[in-house]
């Protein structure tokens, strides 16, 4: 294996943890490319006098539109809108809900899920509770547990974190659990 | 009847004992009943859920002539502890109160004969 393989490697990965950017791109090269066929169409009918009147006529129109208040704050929300739904697009890192990690030979992509339901089973059986009082989610960089205890029997919250841990480092994925145990317990 | 919850799993054996709450209330209907005295038929008995705790809160017929020359709030207590012991020792849970209530009294003389 050379170093371009890596290289390609950790790309593929990034490829499969982050979303595209492809969607919104072309959305925006096909609105600027419209805009840029428009205004050279506008520019073209000027020179026929029957097209000026009419350019002439849209041109009062947006210009009276733009004088009244309501419709020149539409206008700015939106393009505020626009504008921010863009930069925050391009500077996001536009996770996906996955994981993945490195190997010698191969690289891995787990989804979350899978992650959090393996920690949520470890911790069930740690605690020998029932799988449906132990909920998991898996964020960027950490696990949270959550466990909705039996009454009257203590939880060993140390314990667990460290089973959820250890659950997850078995499958190469060092990822920081977070025990929250409810305060409210089930009787049986 | 020993059941014993698991709170930490074998490492060699897998698999965990699960208490119902219908267990739970017969046994400590059951602790009740032979604690006080009284007929497990009168004893009404609810648990709750109190801050991940268990709370019990029991209605049971005061018994006279069993416990000579203890107060009702000594038989109270000794009620409680033994309910509080015995579901410590055979089911493993730890009740954080008990709330009692005595409704009539059952005299030991005056029982018929079914």
């Amino acid at each position: 294996m050379n170093e371009g393989d890596r290289v390609g490697d950790r790309r593929l990965l990034r490829r499969e943890l982050r979303t595209s950017r492809a969607t919104p791109a072309v959305v925006v090269a096909v609105v600027l490319l419209g805009a840029a066929l428009g205004t050279a169409a506008a520019a073209i009918w000027t020179t026929d006098p029957s097209g000026a009147s009419l350019v002439q006529d849209g041109a009062v129109a947006v210009r009276t539109a733009w004088e009244e208040p309501s419709w020149r704050a539409a206008a700015a929300a939106v393009a505020g809108i626009a504008g921010i739904a863009l930069i925050v697009l391009a500077i996001a890192p536009g996770r996906r809900r996955r994981h993945g990690r490195g190997g010698a030979r191969v690289e891995l992509v787990v989804d979350d899920g899978l992650l959090a339901d393996a920690a949520a089973q470890a911790v069930a059986r740690h605690c020998a509770l029932a799988a449906s009082q132990v909920s998991a989610t898996v964020t960027a960089r950490r696990v949270r547990v959550r466990i909705r205890p039996i009454s009257g029997v203590p939880v060993d919250r140390a314990g667990a974190a460290d089973a959820a841990r250890g659950a997850l480092e078995r499958m190469g994925f060092g990822i920081r659990p977070v025990v929250t145990v409810d305060a409210k317990g089930v009787v049986a | 009847m020993s059941a014993a919850a698991a709170h930490v799993a074998g490492p060699a054996l897998r698999g965990r004992t699960t208490l119902t709450a219908r267990a739970l209330h017969r046994l400590a209907v059951g602790i009740v009943a032979s604690a006080s005295g009284a007929d497990p038929r009168e004893i009404a008995l609810r648990w709750d859920d109190a801050d991940g705790g268990l709370h019990a809160t029991v209605t049971l017929p005061l018994r006279m002539g069993t416990a000579a020359g203890q107060t009702l709030q000594e038989q109270g207590a000794s009620v409680r502890t033994s309910l509080v012991t015995g579901m410590a020792e055979r089911a493993g849970r730890r009740v954080d109160g008990v709330d009692l209530r005595f409704t009539g009294v059952r005299r030991e003389d005056a029982r018929r004969v079914r």
